[in-house]
């Protein structure tokens, strides 16, 4: 019975995930923690390997189609993947509370900008994109260093950072993002799979799930209006700040 | 089809095989799980290895590909990831 839920919910995440750009590992963590009562570190590790399966199924269909920019996503990542490591060298050094309440700010600022009404060109991809390519490219190092000091995937910062600040459509911008979170979880999902903190038997369940679901998310994602999937990244935007500020009160 | 395009292919066709194997040793470790039939920890240590492995793969994929195309910014980035990665493997363990 455990095994079947335990699908259902990777199913759930990978769906939600894939639609969204996110890994899905916002919706995984809680899940493993809160109904199937695993420790957080195991929860931790078993989403990242979650992150990556989302991503890997997504990613086939949107390479295939060009809707994730292969090379805008790598020219991002080589940036994430250096402030990741940053990140890591970092934490310890700063007070905890301090970066979720500022983080948290941040997200409710993003989830403003990206569910209030706005031109058509960054929808639609009539304009011309990537703009302000060095101010999404330092963005993007906040990012990792941000993700490598709070557990974070990155989806949910480097959608906005796409899509608000380098005009890239929200569309093509989840696409890549979605293509992007599965380098930035690959690492840390080895290192949490070498250290032993994953249960194979409840893993494998959830990602027999997650590639079923992947592809009912990629489906949705090229019917979905583009001004529900706006409004649904505003809220999980707003749900991961209330979650960070929560942490740092 | 231009450059760009050909390279998202093939790195999508690399992920594609690692998808599909893990799929296949996944699906074999979760139906013995569930039947209680045989040990399933071999399968299921390749099934993830598959999955954990994927998105280093295309890069890797990304990196080759873009070598052999000319396309040195490409593949300058691809190798930043790839170093970046074994820097951080080392500095986790």
């Amino acid at each position: 019975m455990q095994i079947i839920l335990l699908v259902v919910s990777g199913f759930l995440s990978g769906a939600i995930g894939a639609l969204m750009g996110l890994g899905g590992g916002i919706i995984l963590v809680p899940i493993l923690t809160l109904i199937f009562d695993l420790p957080v570190s195991e929860a931790v590790g078993t989403s990242l390997l979650g992150v990556v399966a989302v991503s890997t199924a997504a990613a086939v269909d949107y390479l295939k189609t060009g809707r994730a920019e292969l090379e805008l996503g790598m020219t991002l990542e080589t940036i994430t993947v250096a402030g990741a490591l940053t990140g890591g060298f970092l934490s310890g050094l700063i007070p905890y509370q301090i970066i979720y309440l500022l983080f948290g700010a941040v997200l409710i600022y993003a989830a403003y900008s990206m569910a209030r009404p706005r031109k058509k060109d960054t929808e639609t991809g009539a304009g011309k994109y990537p703009k302000n390519e060095s101010v999404g490219m330092g963005l993007s190092f906040l990012a990792g260093n941000v993700s490598s000091l709070l557990g974070v995937g990155g989806g949910v910062i480097k959608v906005p950072v796409m899509n608000l600040i380098m005009g890239v459509p929200l569309k093509i911008a989840t696409a890549t993002s979605n293509y992007m979170v599965g380098i930035t979880a690959a690492s840390g999902a080895v290192i949490y799979l070498l250290r032993g903190d994953i249960d194979l038997n409840k893993a494998s369940a959830i990602i027999i799930g997650i590639f079923a679901g992947s592809r009912l998310g990629v489906f949705f994602s090229y019917r979905i209006n583009i001004l529900v999937l706006r409004l649904l990244f505003a809220a999980v935007m707003l749900f991961t700040a209330f979650k960070m500020i929560m942490k740092g009160l | 089809m231009n450059s760009n395009n050909d390279i998202s292919i093939r790195v999508a066709s690399v992920l594609k095989i690692f998808e599909f194997g893990a799929i296949i040793l996944l699906l074999g470790a979760v139906i013995g799980n569930l039947m209680d039939i045989y040990p399933t920890n071999t399968l299921n240590i390749m099934g993830i290895a598959l999955v954990a492995f994927a998105p280093t793969a295309g890069v890797i994929a990304a990196g080759i590909i873009s070598f052999r195309q000319g396309r040195r910014r490409l593949f300058a980035y691809s190798m930043i990831i790839l170093i970046v990665y074994i820097m951080g493997f080392f500095v986790a363990r």
